[in-house]
């Protein structure tokens, strides 16, 4: 836990220097008030100092922050397959449309998070796709991706 | 026309049909959530934002209401059969309510909570009702400078209340901020960090930021580990509670709801701060404090009386101020912004019609509940056994397809997406979401004041300690940031 909150600060301190210089390229002062700058570039300063404050606390702090592990043993190799299929999902659904993305989603899913036999996940797959296409298509009446399958 | 006459009006529109089906919907997709650990209710509002795109404001905000008040109802039936709170809100009610239900007393416990949540909604909309109006035309006298300060101290107090850690409350809040002010700026009309994005142009869209901060990382976070079924109490039986569980309960729930509504009203403060605090008072009124956490009515009775008065509490400073006082609320409020409305004062003056349609349908929705959660327990505890892996790739999907329909973009998904991971990293390094989300919807509205009342003062910043009611808040949200170094500075004084 320690290290990876004295990485989120100096990530902090990054993003803090980053909205600074940017915000600087902006009007900070304007003849009518302040400029579109003035917001941005104080509160990436007051990040950049909470960022500071953060690190020393943790620095000085034994107790609060001991090397406990942020992600759980195993943890790791669940969620980024979990990850990884939702940003293919994304992908996909621009390009091949909503049906057979979101039927490949599914499976991949819950395949992923439970092995159960590959004719009980499609019947999910099936039956949650069609669920959710129900609902937004034809209820709501939303279009949805169509891709280059048309659906 | 008097609150009554007004209260009519509300139960007329509250009462149609749609209203009544959409109001039904969200106490019952209130109380799934509830029921379900993981997904809490700030998540379910933003996540079913898409779905109110074709009703009217009125209907839209009777069903999110419905998904806040049924949250809580809900999350009292895990906490009671499987110790397990589907809420943070509920976690005192595990304290007494589990074990009253290893004692046989299931039923009692889930009949006390439904009653006293129906008892305590019912007395925080009537508080509601009364502190709203009079509050509403004292914040008519408000100016720009007034709501500049009135929103920095909303934002304080949920900074400061939320979490465990100021620090980074104070940290998810300036991110908060600092997100607020992609776009165009509406009044020079010159873009922020949009990079040439179109998307970016109108600023960061508030629904894929709180879906992806709180649906999209809690699914990530309850993947990490592979579900178990839990097992929870099945036999439940004599729901309706006895004539010594009357007695022990009534000033309870009645206590439980004048705490939970005042503690709601604070912003940050919330259903959780105020099942505690009502817990810990009858705790301390009771002539045997030690059988609490042994399974007694009381401890049951009191804690989900107040976290569902916190609900009505919430409304207040939503409704009167256009300030919300928690995550969820401040989703609410995105999504009265979507609809075309503006919280706030005014809002009572121009819309009569939304505000009492709401208020009343929270009446219906309470009687609702009731009949929902009295005998429908038994296939509430049964939702517990669906298996992770059909709820998170379906609650996954649904905000994929629901946040693609808000605008048919894209681009808003992938913002939804990279919030989602860096939600799921807040979760891991303890930094609360519900900053980010008030502070994303509010940073425009205060930055709008900010150049308001500059321009009224000529750029002097005096104009926000010159002006009493201006000064009152600004006070007040430096004492509730300052207050824990002061309580610490003090403790570490005496200790010496």
């Amino acid at each position: 836990m320690k290290k990876g909150i004295i990485i989120v600060c100096l990530v902090l301190m990054g993003m803090s220097v980053f909205g600074m210089v940017e915000s600087s390229r902006l009007e900070r002062t304007m003849k009518m008030g302040i400029g579109i700058g003035f917001l941005p570039f104080w509160v990436s300063a007051i990040i950049g100092a909470l960022a500071l404050a953060l690190l020393v606390k943790v620095r000085r702090e034994r107790i609060s922050y001991e090397d406990k592990p942020v992600f759980p043993q195993g943890s790791i190799p669940r969620v980024v397959p979990i990850a990884i299929a939702l940003i293919a999902y994304i992908i996909l659904i621009e390009f091949i449309g909503y049906v057979p993305s979101t039927f490949l989603f599914f499976v991949t899913t819950i395949f992923i998070l439970q092995r159960s036999r590959m004719m009980i996940i499609f019947f999910f797959g099936v039956v949650f796709t069609s669920l959710l296409y129900v609902i937004f298509k034809i209820w709501l009446k939303s279009p949805l991706p169509g891709g280059v399958l048309g659906f | 026309m008097g609150i009554s006459d007004y209260l009519l009006m509300g139960f007329s529109t509250a009462l149609s049909p749609i209203n009544i089906l959409f109001c039904f919907t969200g106490v019952m997709i209130g109380t799934i959530i509830g029921v379900l650990p993981g997904i809490g209710p700030v998540a379910g509002t933003a996540m079913l934002i898409p779905f109110t795109f074709g009703m009217n404001a009125t209907t839209a905000m009777i069903m999110l209401a419905g998904i806040y008040y049924g949250a809580m109802y809900g999350g009292s039936t895990t906490s009671i059969l499987v110790n397990l709170p589907g809420e943070s809100s509920s976690v005192m009610t595990c304290l007494d309510g589990y074990q009253m239900a290893r004692k046989g007393r299931a039923g009692a416990a889930l009949g006390i909570s439904a009653i006293g949540s129906f008892i305590a909604g019912t007395l925080s909309v009537m508080g509601l009702m009364m502190l709203a109006p009079p509050l509403a035309n004292f914040a008519l006298r408000f100016g720009p400078p007034e709501y500049f300060s009135l929103m920095v101290l909303g934002m304080t107090l949920v900074v400061a209340l939320v979490g465990e850690d100021l620090i980074k409350g104070l940290i998810a809040g300036a991110l908060g901020i600092f997100l607020g002010t992609v776009g165009i700026d509406p009044i020079s009309g010159i873009e922020r960090f949009s990079y040439g994005i179109p998307t970016l142009l109108d600023g960061l869209s508030f629904v894929s930021v709180s879906v992806g901060l709180f649906a999209v990382a809690e699914v990530l976070e309850m993947s990490e580990s592979p579900s178990k079924s839990p097992t929870y109490i099945e036999k439940i039986s004599n729901l309706l509670p006895n004539w010594q569980d009357w007695k022990d309960s009534t000033l309870p729930m009645f206590r439980g709801s004048i705490i939970g509504f005042f503690v709601g009203v604070m912003p940050g403060a919330g259903a959780t701060i105020a099942s505690m605090l009502t817990y810990a008072s009858e705790k301390k009124l009771s002539k045997h404090p030690e059988k609490f956490g042994t399974g007694i009515i009381e401890g049951v009775a009191a804690p989900e009386s107040a976290n569902n008065a916190a609900t009505g509490g919430a409304m207040v400073p939503l409704l009167t101020l256009g300030v919300p006082g928690s995550g969820t609320t401040a989703v609410m409020l995105g999504a009265l912004l979507i609809h075309g409305l503006r919280p706030g004062p005014l809002l009572f003056e121009k819309h009569p019609d939304f505000v009492w349609a709401v208020i009343a349908s929270m009446y219906i929705g309470n009687i609702m509940l009731l009949i929902l959660n009295l005998p429908l327990v038994g296939i509430w505890a049964r939702m517990l056994k669906i298996p992770q892996a059909i709820l998170a790739p379906l609650i996954l999907a649904f905000c994929v397809v629901g946040v693609f329909t808000v605008n048919n973009n894209l681009a808003e998904v992938w913002i939804m997406l990279i919030f989602g991971i860096i939600g799921y990293f807040m979760k891991k390094f303890r930094f609360p979401p519900a900053p980010v989300v008030l502070a994303l919807v509010l940073t425009p509205l205060m930055e709008h004041a900010l150049q308001q009342s500059l321009q009224m003062s000529h750029q002097d910043f005096s104009i926000f300690f010159t002006r009493p009611i201006s000064l009152a808040l600004l006070a007040i949200a430096v004492v509730s940031l300052f207050s824990p170094f002061a309580r610490h500075l003090w403790v570490r004084a005496k200790s010496f």
